[in-house]
């Protein structure tokens, strides 16, 4: 069942708005149907409600009617979902790039073992730098043995980083991902 | 030592958990005068003692639990001026678990004096 929701002043149109978006948080375990149902039912209850009330505006009459129907949760700000989906498939993105750059990082490590004069960390004249399997043009190797312990000390705290990330935006226990489903 | 609480935090305490509890009888109750919609029920509730303060979108909640344990049937019915209103009547099944209520709700009475009187 639908009602023609109908409110003559933009103050109460912002107040109606403002009651169906907490009621519909609180029906959100609802199905569509049932919903609607309780939106009708609502408007039904806050009209004849508001009929009781005799002073004031439209606004202020619904106001009262609301008051009378009684604290409904809060629904969240609008912008906490959109922002949750941005930040969740951000950090798939980031730990997905990140997280192959720390592969080939261990790749590099590896290599190291196996051909320590050509690979490592290198600084050219320039300033500039690059991590390479081969030797470099013009460019001296800093790190020399240091070079695995470091890439190793790299991945741990980059891993730990994205790990925090992980739990925080896209495990399903996480709070961004609660944000989503909101 | 703990904290004593205030006796009036006690009783407003429990008698909002009775009242929570009795609802659903007592909506059952009213339906049995004859059908009913949500503003007209929630009306009359609150002019009985001690739910003057009733929020009144509690009720809905309880009602669509009720419908859908099959106590009471809802149907909308259009209004000449206004909105539709959605109209509760109660079930067989409504009406007897009110005497089943009204049967605890007396046999609570009587374990009350009887535990009172030391028996």
């Amino acid at each position: 069942m639908t009602a023609t929701e109908t409110f003559e002043t933009p103050q109460a149109r912002k107040i109606w708005q403002k009651f169906l978006r907490d009621l519909d948080w609180g029906n959100r375990t609802l199905a569509a149907d049932e919903s609607r149902d309780a939106r009708a039912e609502a408007y039904t209850h806050i009209h004849e409600a508001m009929r009781a009330v005799t002073d004031g505006t439209e606004a202020d009459r619904l106001s009262t009617a609301i008051q009378g129907y009684g604290d409904l949760p809060k629904a969240p700000p609008v912008w906490k979902k959109p922002l949750g989906i941005t930040l969740h498939y951000g950090s798939i993105l980031l730990i997905g790039i990140v997280g192959v750059f720390l592969l080939g990082l261990l790749v590099m490590a590896t290599l190291e073992v196996f051909n320590p004069d050509e690979v490592g960390l290198w600084v050219y004249t320039s300033g500039d730098w690059s991590i390479s399997h081969q030797a470099q043009p013009q460019a001296t190797e800093v790190l020399g043995a240091w070079f695995i312990p470091a890439v190793l000390a790299t991945i741990i705290v980059t891993g730990a980083m994205l790990y925090g990330l992980w739990r925080l935006a896209i495990a399903p226990t996480g709070r961004v991902t609660d944000w989503m489903n909101e | 030592m703990a904290e004593q609480a205030d006796i009036e935090d006690v009783i407003e305490r429990w008698s909002s958990q009775a009242r929570k509890g009795y609802l659903e009888m007592l909506l059952l109750a009213r339906l049995q005068a004859g059908r009913a919609y949500g503003y007209q029920i929630v009306a009359s509730l609150k002019q009985a003692p001690g739910f003057e303060k009733l929020a009144e979108g509690t009720v809905y909640p309880v009602l669509t639990r009720m419908k859908k344990d099959g106590l009471v049937t809802a149907e909308w019915v259009a209004e000449d001026t206004g909105p539709p209103r959605k109209y509760y009547t109660t079930t067989i099944m409504g009406s007897e678990t009110l005497e089943r209520m009204k049967a605890i709700w007396v046999e609570m009475s009587t374990v009350l004096n009887t535990q009172e009187a030391g028996s």
